[in-house]
């Protein structure tokens, strides 16, 4: 049989279904290789055939007393050095831009809550560099070291007011910035659980399949408790998925347990034991049972996100 | 409609059988039961070594290029298609893999020539699921390959200079590491 050879437009096709780790082994095939891969136009096809979700769990380990990631970093660590606290990272799909926030705080206690921040915007690959946007619109000491991000927003769990001691739910909001209009909104937590002891409940928002999700742990009940915002933005959309008995769980009080994903019917939990092993369980939404399996020995610290391989530069 | 006679399910009975029995083997100057009905119907089809196939027009039906020109014509059993890039052997290859609902196992058996001539087939044929399957079957074969497999898969010749290649090398360390075996 003769040797078969592709048209430029067919070697794309392929290498557009790679994984970012093989094409940037091949870059290293042929100069003409290597520009087709760092084509713009191809870089942008590989991000939309890349798979749209898949949840990675990241985990530090001790090594010659480094932190080792499991996962290879990105170049966007070098910029991060350089800059300053709470770093969040999203895609405008409006303007087709990659922007970066970033928010400073002071803690100053003459200082009012909402007036004592900073958000600068920048976006990748332009040449305005850092915005001033307006202020961060609650309490930014309780927010978490970095957003979540959710369908061109960048969102934070946090409270209104920063000078109380003793919180509950009501006094919790989920904050968005839209990436696209650059604005900041609120949505207040369900209505159902106001009054509930945000100190011992500690709620923690996260992206569950492709819908933002309350997570905590009731206490009164013993119960590990999902909610999901249906209709992103609207407070009457919150809908109980599950309400899960913690013993059904666990069969050890850990100190650490949290939901991973949901896959299909399953929500995916992990957990870490008291010898510091990681377990996943797997709880059956609709039958009830559970399904756990040991996947990791000492870990340090853990993690999940939620990211896409890419081949998009992040220079100018 | 010569099976009229018969009852709905003896006809579905005796398609089976016959699919059977079509089965991996080249339908040459079958002209016997083309057309009885819509669907057994078939398509003559002749390939780039000039052989005449006769292929089922369910088949037929994912060619876009064929069934374009189909449309527009009076289709009879003289009908006949030429498709002049794409062999009696890979032609084969594409029924059997239709019949076979794109079933990845059955790429697999496939050598890296025929994947590629399927490629090229399908594009020429307007075949889109076909076109699909087969790009992410080949990107699933070099995906964990070497450069040097990648450049002999794709015919294509080294032009960076050995300082060049290494440099590349060194900046793309990590996605060397867990490379299979050529």
């Amino acid at each position: 049989m003769e040797e078969t050879t592709l048209s430029k437009d067919l070697i794309l096709e392929i290498l557009s279904w790679l994984p970012v780790k093989s094409l940037l082994r091949f870059t290293s095939v042929s100069e003409w290789f290597q520009r087709l891969i760092s084509d713009p136009t191809f870089v942008k096809l590989h991000l939309q055939r890349a798979s749209k979700h898949s949840n990675f769990l990241i985990i530090l380990k001790r090594q010659d007393d480094r932190l080792v990631p499991q996962e290879q970093n990105f170049k966007f660590q070098d910029l991060l050095s350089e800059l300053l606290k709470w770093m969040m990272f999203g895609y405008d799909d409006r303007s087709d831009t990659y922007k970066v926030m970033t928010i400073i705080s002071y803690l100053h206690p003459t200082c009012q809550v909402q007036s004592c921040n900073e958000v600068k915007i920048y976006t990748i690959s332009s040449n305005d560099g850092w915005r001033t946007m307006e202020k961060f619109p609650a309490n930014t000491s309780f927010v978490p070291d970095y957003g979540k991000y959710f369908n061109g927003n960048i969102i934070w769990l946090t409270t209104e007011e920063s000078d109380q001691s003793q919180y509950t739910f009501n006094d919790f909001v989920v904050v968005f910035f839209d990436l696209r209009t650059e604005i900041f909104n609120k949505v207040l937590l369900p209505q159902n659980l106001e009054g509930v002891d945000a100190n011992i409940n500690i709620p923690e928002i996260m992206v569950l399949d492709d819908f933002v999700s309350l997570v905590f742990k009731d206490f009164a009940t013993n119960t590990f408790v999902v909610w999901q915002m249906k209709n992103f933005g609207n407070r009457d959309s919150w809908t109980l998925l599950v309400n899960i008995d913690v013993d059904v769980l666990q069969t050890e009080p850990v100190p650490f347990l949290k939901p991973l994903c949901i896959q299909d019917r399953f929500l995916v939990f992990y957990q870490l034991t008291i010898e510091n092993q990681m377990h996943v369980i797997w709880y059956d939404m609709r039958e009830g049972e559970v399904a756990r399996r040991r996947i990791s020995t000492e870990v340090f610290s853990v993690w999940v996100e939620d990211y896409i391989p890419s081949l998009q530069s992040l220079g100018a | 409609m010569a099976e009229r006679g018969e009852s709905s399910e003896a006809v579905m009975l005796k398609k089976t059988e016959e699919e059977k029995l079509r089965k991996g083997k080249m339908i040459v100057g079958d002209e016997s039961k083309a057309g009885y009905e819509e669907e057994g119907k078939k398509v003559k089809l002749v390939t780039s070594d000039g052989v005449t196939m006769e292929v089922e027009i369910s088949i037929v039906k994912e060619m876009e290029i064929i069934q374009t020109f189909i449309g527009a014509t009076d289709t009879d059993d003289s009908f006949i298609f030429p498709i002049s890039n794409v062999s009696s052997h890979i032609l084969n290859q594409i029924i059997e893999l239709v019949k076979g609902e794109y079933d990845q196992e059955l790429a697999k058996k496939l050598s890296h020539d025929e994947l590629k001539e399927i490629l090229v087939a399908a594009n020429y044929l307007n075949m889109k699921t076909l076109f699909h399957f087969i790009a992410t079957a080949i990107a699933n074969v070099i995906q964990n390959k070497s450069v040097e497999f990648v450049r002999d898969f794709f015919g294509i010749v080294n032009d960076f200079t050995e300082e060049e290649e290494a440099e590349l090398r060194k900046t793309n360390a990590w996605a060397f590491e867990g490379v299979d075996e050529d």
